[in-house]
């Protein structure tokens, strides 16, 4: 996955309010953006803006049922950003293992 | 103290009158860019205030430096810490959208690095809301 897409996960990882989202589509198979507004103390509109958020990060994908979009996760990026969380997490164990030699050893 | 400097660009699918908008609208700048912004007199222009809040309770206070529409706004800022930095957005028109290119300087190593992290998700934001218009 390249930069940009990351930078899209993590745009719109960094909304509570699509935290929230992201955290109810993964107990539920799909909502509704009106399903959405009614759990959400947002606006419609609002809902609609987050989704959109979402959809462009490729977390959520919607397909049209009816009269309605329905929106369900689509976790592949979040593997990715998970991985590259992963990563910069690996480095820090790895500064801390050094200060921690640096320390027990003291400087030489 | 050696000067960080941080850049980060990002190619949209929009025109630059519509990232422009994107990226001087006090309301528009808070779909993407902090929880809420306080312009003084509504809009940026230079010598003007802008006080940048985040629901985490982090706050900036800028002042604009350079307004030119719709190629280029600068700004100087400071968190409570005590840093100040500058920022500078450049919008270059391309065949397929705009080229945004955004240079942060007078950064501390220790906060060049965090920076670095936290642009390109911003300009990401960007481009959702310039497209959400061009759309």
């Amino acid at each position: 996955m390249g930069d940009e897409r990351l930078d899209a996960v993590f745009f719109a990882l960094a909304d509570p309010t699509r935290r929230s989202v992201v955290r109810r589509l993964i107990s539920r198979e799909s909502v509704t953006a009106t399903q959405l507004a009614g759990d959400l103390p947002i606006t419609r509109q609002a809902v609609s803006k987050h989704l959109a958020a979402l959809v462009d990060a490729g977390l959520v994908a919607g397909h049209r049922e009816g009269r309605e979009t329905r929106y369900r996760l689509t976790p592949g990026p979040l593997d990715a950003a998970s991985a590259w969380l992963g990563v910069i997490e690996a480095q820090w164990d790895g500064r801390l293992e050094r200060l921690r030699r640096h320390v027990e050893d003291g400087p030489r | 103290m050696s000067e960080g400097v941080v850049t980060r660009s990002l190619s949209i699918g929009a025109g630059a009158a519509d990232v422009w908008d994107a990226l001087v609208d006090p309301s528009r700048l808070e779909d993407w860019f902090a929880d809420e912004v306080d312009a003084q007199d509504g809009e940026l222009c230079p010598g003007s205030e802008v006080l940048f809040r985040w629901d985490d309770g982090t706050e900036r206070v800028g002042v604009v430096q350079e307004v030119d529409a719709p190629r280029r706004l600068a700004f100087r800022w400071a968190d409570g810490g005590g840093e100040e930095t500058e920022v500078a957005f450049e919008l270059a028109e391309e065949p397929a959208g705009t080229r945004v290119t955004v240079v942060e300087r007078g950064l501390t190593a220790r906060s060049a690095a965090g920076r670095a992290l936290s642009w390109g998700p911003r300009l990401a934001g960007l481009r959702l809301a310039a497209c959400a218009v061009a759309a």
